[in-house]
């Protein structure tokens, strides 16, 4: 296995849609769809990943920082950034302890957190997320190719 | 001096919205028992006024991110009895494909992650989780393969944006929905599985004498329409709810209370009572599987609702899979409608009852006055009344105090109660200085 299984947590809504756009800028960049993959839920980690594979999650954010800051962290040693409101059924820190219990995940996780600042249904995702996400899938892919 | 002792739980954990319980002892004995429903009011009702009628699906599915098929439903089945609108079989057979999606996602949910762990004194789903890896996988899959027919249909799993007055705004793509098929497959012998390993759960021993009411419908597990039927008076037509179902205000709760006319009598709605009154309507395997497990009517015991909700998503994925191996998009996906002066009704089966909606529309199609009486705040009633049973049963036989907390809050549990779906009214009282 060449690199960790991405996942990007979001929706079609505004700066939601940042974990998406992360991964598919991976896809651009040539990693497969089956190790790039987009969610709605974070409780689809339970049925995507292995403890084997490592792993890192990439999802929007909201806190008072600007559009487009990147926070990382590793899951669980450090806790997730804190984010203002949340929009998925069940949220990533659950749904990471749910999946760490089923044996779904690995026992670290690599989290990427994109700040976002417009969340409106439908709308585009702003300019400074769009940049950041790809920064961070060119990052990503740079890393990988260099370890 | 009378002694007298209070028993709190402060916060009702897994279950939807926020809500609490006071149990009040005198002399050691049940002196009172309050479901306090504190989530503040939610506005929708009064929010519906002056809107085009086609805003009412859309805006009434965010009154609940677990059940807004049945908002969505009720309330275009509502307005349509408005505009004598009648739709097609082919958007029929979607509407309940649809519906299927919900009661398999909410359904799947409340078992494994809300309800079971109770039967092993689990404090959470993550618990449980631990101990029941793989059951507690595949409870998920079936939530997810809800979500994903409901995604299918809708455009987008929670909140679904396709519904429409009239139909549908476009048929779904055939074969987003074909390619479901081998996992309903799966489904349905998992969904057997999950409803066998829910039966064997030690299942506190409690008889409720509720009355039971659901939709019945001939020849068919009621969804969408039908009268609504119960199991201690006639059946009645949708449209005649109001005069025998009421709600009423109380003190310690936000959310309405529903009970029956004259005197504010509890009654039961949900997974028990819809399987009580139609079980006979189940589908062939879900019906097999009951015998099988020994799971007979009328079955009293709350506790037990969680093998009803069971065998509900069993029932769900054998007509998904009917419908989903017969898909039939032709003709119009949507019926023209003339907006006149009237007013309609309906009730369709949420996940969790009978959920009952009501609208005055004008000629030009805006909404005068809506009415809508979710399945929660109408089993509050008979909720309380269960626990006053269950606890005076629990007093006499000497039950710790620190247990009676643990199972009374359990009890609530075991009826899926959706909170934030009760709080969705504002009653305004506008005094004129």
């Amino acid at each position: 296995m060449s690199h960790p299984l991405a996942v990007g947590v979001g929706s079609p809504h505004g700066d939601d849609r940042a974990g998406w756009l992360v991964i598919e800028r991976l896809h651009e960049l040539g990693v497969s769809k089956a190790d790039a993959r987009i969610v709605q839920s974070p409780t689809e980690l339970c049925h995507l990943g292995s403890p084997q594979r490592p792993l890192l999650v990439c999802d929007a954010g909201r806190s008072d920082a600007a559009a487009g800051i990147i926070d990382v962290c590793t899951w669980p040693a450090q806790s997730l950034p804190v984010c203002r409101g949340g929009t998925h059924d069940v949220s990533l820190g659950d749904a990471l302890s749910l999946s760490l219990h089923l044996g779904a995940i690995p026992s670290t996780v690599a989290i990427w957190i994109i700040n976002g600042r417009d969340f409106r249904p439908l709308s585009e995702p702003s300019r400074a997320v769009i940049i950041a996400a790809a920064q961070l899938a060119d990052h990503l892919w740079s890393e990988w190719h260099h370890a | 001096m009378s002694d007298e002792e209070t028993i709190e739980v402060p916060i009702l954990t897994r279950v939807e919205g926020e809500g609490a319980l006071t149990i009040r002892l005198r002399n050691g004995q049940l002196d009172d028992v309050q479901l306090r429903i504190y989530e503040p009011p939610r506005l929708f009702e009064t929010l519906l006024q002056g809107r085009p009628l086609e805003d009412a699906p859309d805006i009434t599915a965010r009154i609940c991110g677990i059940c807004p098929v049945a908002y969505q439903m009720s309330s275009i089945h509502a307005l349509e009895n408005a505009l004598g609108v009648i739709v097609s079989p082919q958007i029929r057979h979607l509407r309940r494909l649809l519906y299927c999606g919900e009661w398999i996602e909410s359904h799947a949910l409340h078992v494994h992650l809300l309800h079971a762990p109770d039967f092993f004194d689990a404090a959470s789903g993550m618990e449980l989780a631990r101990r029941f890896p793989d059951e507690m996988r595949r409870g998920l899959r079936l939530k997810k393969h809800g979500n994903e027919l409901v995604a299918a249909i809708g455009g987008r799993a929670i909140h679904p944006v396709n519904v429409a007055v009239g139909g549908f705004h476009r048929w779904p793509p055939r074969d987003e929905l074909r390619r479901l098929i081998p996992d309903f497959e799966w489904g349905l012998q998992a969904a057997c599985e999950a409803t066998r390993w829910v039966a064997g759960f030690a299942y506190p021993d409690f008889q409720s004498d509720a009355e039971f009411v659901a939709l019945s419908l001939t020849g068919e597990y009621a969804m969408n329409e039908g009268e609504i039927a119960s199991s201690r008076h006639p059946s009645i037509a949708v449209k005649e709810y109001r005069r025998h179902f009421v709600e009423r205000q109380v003190a310690h709760s936000t959310a309405l209370q529903g009970g029956r006319t004259p005197d504010h009598s509890p009654y039961l709605l949900g997974p028990l009572s819809r399987i009580n009154l139609n079980f006979e309507h189940l589908l062939p395997q879900a019906r097999r599987l009951a015998t099988e497990i020994g799971f007979s009517v009328p079955c009293r015991n709350p506790f037990r609702a969680a093998i009803a909700r069971c065998l509900e998503v069993v029932h769900a994925y054998e007509d998904a899979l009917r419908i989903l191996l017969s898909l039939d998009f032709s003709g119009p996906c949507r019926h023209a409608y003339q907006p006149e002066l009237s007013v309609g009704r309906a009730a369709t089966e949420a996940p969790r009852g009978t959920l009952f909606h009501e609208y005055e529309i004008d000629a030009r199609g805006k909404i005068v006055r809506a009415v809508i009486v979710p399945p929660t705040s109408q089993n509050q009633t008979q909720i309380e009344a269960d626990l006053r049973a269950r606890l005076h049963q629990q007093l006499t036989a000497g039950t710790l105090r620190e247990t009676l907390a643990v199972d009374a809050e359990r009890l609530v549990r075991s009826y899926d109660p959706c909170i934030s779906c009760a709080t969705h009214f504002l009653q305004v009282r506008w005094e004129d200085a």
